[in-house]
């Protein structure tokens, strides 16, 4: 049975698909077969493959599930490595979601892709909507990026409150710090205040802001695909190798 | 091998450039670029009987260490470390996935080095107006060669040393998605007229002369109107080659399954001759003694295996407690078992055995009754068809076991159901020998029936022997003198606690033996084969 990773932020820009990306790619390179569902309307997951959607495929096909969503999902150029591409229409998959017994519509579709693959990662649109509910309760783990900022620590705060009003597990969050700058000196307090505190369970090791990263728009690569020795590359294995033992731990 | 499901290889002959498909995608406006070429050297192991290609499977051991595929697609199993030799048996490998998928296919048997591969491959991938990856192309170059090793036991190749041939092959590499550029290569190939290979392993085997059905045991195909004499001929040969084959592997003490094998083949030899009757000449008598002495002399060599084998298995039946009492038995039985088998070795490798094995072979390949010139006597049943005679011998067989089975009651001696399972035995021969004279529908249902009851008798037998044989060893315990009081008291408890398990499940056979036999007396088919007035 697959773990399903969800990489979720309500606040946009701070290395959400980046992240999806490359632990996925890291994920299939340690030798687990792996999915990238891009759920974001932006599509950018898919763009970084240079994977583009059948023309058919749309949110309805998607909430059809089972053989509509295998037969569009496609091979990267990576082995392990397969992606299910988002769709321009995924945008109103809020309305297609829209009635009452809802919330549990996309975890049964990833339900059918569990026997294929040992990882599934989940790139989620941002704010908190019916689509980011339904994933909440379809992933096995919710993973947070989060700049080492204030207004950041904020909108986690407000991430597991809702879990705790909406009866969600809370333990399934699991942030990390993106995009940190060392050399500034507001991350390096808010990343000492908040590394210890029980109440976040932050990962150790963070993804630091590098040009590599920013780059990926051209490369249109994992990091790890061009030089598995840069400093990204490094980073993203090593927040991978974390997060693989929390998950085997349980 | 290709590590990508739904790859698909075609065999082309050296004289296809292989630039060829490349450029005609080119042409077809796929952006084209080769990756570097490479050279990979690998070693391919498989069990004598060649149960991990039977079961789909490929062990290969290259550069980093052991890797179990899928014969078909690829897929992997498994890899465990490893350069050298050492690993002969799954046990020998470290606890993991690949030991899981080959235990259960390989159980017993040793892996032998079978052939060196050398694959020199370029690749080119395909790439659409997004550059993305659509498909892999890859040309592949086998340079293969049968690995030499002293105490390989396959038959030598009739060819002679020269290195095979090598042989080329193209690798399609679909990507998960990406359909039509595969079916646009597909097309392009198409003229070419390639034979797709499905199973590259068993085309390497054999074009390194090893032949894959030498060690199958499947019976000969006999036809109705046959002599006897021919149909009772063909059995015999066929045990003969199934004999010799495993010979080699016996002397060279690979695994305990070639003299299980040789031992089978002889029996049924035995069999075949006594159940097939009046169809060799008298001077073909002494034959029957040569082959019961050679059974005999390895008998225990035999038992010592199976007792070996099932080391495990005693282990478990008894508490953790009592484990290690085993220990020291199993280490006197392992001695034992070192000097029975060079007995046998050296007698099998001496002038005596290959004296009689060279005679009967001599006699199987020139026994022909139906040229015999006037005059000259042949044995009653050896011209007669053989249909006939195989019905009657079947019918007969089967009322003797129904007879013997229906007085077995709940309180008959044990004797009774050892003499029934002697019964059954013949009865099991004679379909090993004649199933393929009847229709699969008409005898199957009965031969499984036949097998249900003779497992069960088998069963029960078992228990008993082995019972028997701790007995004896108790015994000689006791006479060993006192030099080791507490392993002895220790090895003392476990055979009790294994006596005791053991006797408790033949109390569980014997009681389903009711069952198993009404089966067998009741099935439909077993009316056909021996209506009773």
């Amino acid at each position: 049975m697959a773990k399903t990773i969800a990489l979720y932020s309500i606040k946009g820009g701070v290395g959400k698909t980046a992240a999806t990306v490359n632990l996925a790619h890291a994920a299939a390179v340690a030798g687990h077969a792996t999915l990238i569902c891009d759920l974001d309307p932006q599509g950018a997951a898919s763009y970084y493959f240079r994977v583009r959607p059948a023309r058919k495929f749309g949110r309805k096909k998607l909430l059809q599930g089972g053989k509509e969503v295998e037969k569009n999902i496609k091979g990267t150029d990576y082995e392990l490595l397969d992606i299910l591409p988002a769709a321009f229409s995924y945008r109103k998959l809020d309305l297609s979601l829209g009635d009452t017994d809802s919330r549990k519509a996309l975890k049964e579709i990833f339900r059918r892709l569990t026997g294929d693959y040992d990882y599934i990662f989940l790139d989620c649109p941002p704010n908190i909507t019916l689509v980011s509910e339904n994933i909440f309760r379809a992933a096995d783990y919710v993973v947070v990026p989060c700049i080492p900022t204030t207004l950041s620590t904020l909108t986690l705060t407000k991430l597991l409150d809702f879990f705790a009003a909406e009866k969600l597990d809370r333990r399934k969050i699991i942030p990390f710090f993106s995009m940190v700058e060392t050399r500034k000196r507001l991350h390096r307090e808010v990343m000492g205040e908040l590394a210890g505190a029980s109440e976040y369970r932050f990962l150790q090791n963070p993804i630091p802001y590098l040009a590599e990263i920013e780059r990926m728009g051209l490369t249109r690569a994992p990091v790890a695909a061009g030089f598995a020795g840069s400093p990204a590359a490094r980073a993203y294995r090593e927040l991978w190798n974390e997060l693989a033992r929390l998950i085997t731990v349980g | 091998m290709n590590k990508l499901k739904n790859a698909k290889e075609f065999l082309v002959t050296p004289d296809l450039a292989p630039e060829y498909l490349p450029e005609e995608m080119s042409r077809l406006g796929y952006r084209v670029t080769e990756e570097r070429p490479s050279i990979s050297k690998s070693r391919l192991f498989d069990t004598f009987d060649w149960r991990l290609l039977g079961s789909g499977l490929l062990l290969a051991r290259g550069r980093d260490g052991y890797q179990l595929y899928g014969a078909d697609d690829g897929r992997e199993f498994g890899r465990a470390p490893g350069k050298g030799g050492g690993h002969k048996f799954s046990h020998d490998f470290p606890a993991g996935p690949l030991r899981e998928a080959l235990t259960p296919v390989i159980a017993m048997r040793a892996l032998l080095p079978l052939l060196d591969l050398r694959a020199r491959s370029r690749c080119w991938e395909i790439r659409n107006r997004d550059d993305k990856l659509v498909l892999r192309c890859r040309w592949r170059q086998l340079e293969v060669r049968r690995v030499a090793w002293r105490s390989d036991p396959h038959p030598r190749p009739a060819k002679g040393g020269a290195a095979p041939e090598p042989l080329h092959t193209l690798v399609l590499e679909p990507v998960t998605g990406y359909r039509k550029p595969e079916r646009e290569a597909l097309a392009t190939l198409e003229p070419l007229n390639l034979s797709p290979v499905s199973r590259l392993a068993a085309h390497l085997y054999r074009h390194v002369g090893f032949d894959l059905e030498a060690g199958k045991k499947t019976v000969p195909q006999l036809g109705p109107d046959w002599p006897a004499a021919k149909a009772a001929l063909e059995i015999l040969r066929h045990q003969y080659r199934v004999m010799r084959l495993n010979e080699a592997g016996i002397i060279a003490d690979l695994d305990s399954e070639f003299l299980h094998d040789f031992r089978v083949a002889l029996r049924r030899s035995r069999a075949a001759m006594s159940r097939i009757k009046k169809v060799l000449p008298a001077s073909a008598k002494h034959f029957r003694s040569q082959l019961a002495d050679l059974a005999r002399r390895s008998n225990r060599l035999r038992d010592l295996d199976v007792y070996l084998l099932q080391r495990e298995e005693y282990r478990q039946m008894l508490p953790a407690c009592l484990q290690e009492g085993l220990e020291p038995i199993f280490s006197v039985l392992a001695e034992e078992r070192g000097r029975e088998f060079k007995k046998l070795a050296r007698w099998m490798k001496g002038a005596e055995y290959r004296r009689i094995m060279a005679k009967w072979g001599q006699f199987l390949a020139s026994y022909e009754p139906w040229q015999a010139e006037d005059g000259v006597a042949v044995p009653a049943n050896a011209l007669a068809p053989v249909l006939p005679l195989a019905e009657e011998a079947i019918a007969a067989a089967c009322l003797r076991l129904l007879e013997h089975g229906r007085a077995i009651g709940p309180d008959s001696p044990d004797e009774a159901l050892h003499a029934l399972r002697l019964d059954c035995k013949k009865l099991r021969y004679l379909f090993e020998f004649f199933a393929t004279l009847f229709p699969s529908e008409e005898i199957t249902p009965l031969i499984n029936r036949t097998k249900k009851l003779q497992d069960n008798l088998g069963a029960f037998n078992d228990f008993f022997v082995q019972q028997e044989a701790l007995r004896h060893f108790l015994a000689a315990l006791g006479r060993g003198g006192t030099k080791h009081a507490a392993g002895l008291a220790a090895a003392a408890a476990a055979i009790g606690g294994l006596i005791t398990r053991l006797s408790r499940e033949q109390g569980r056979v014997r009681r389903d033996f009711a069952k198993t036999f009404k089966a067998f007396e009741g099935c439909g088919n077993r009316k056909k084969f021996c209506p009773e007035e």
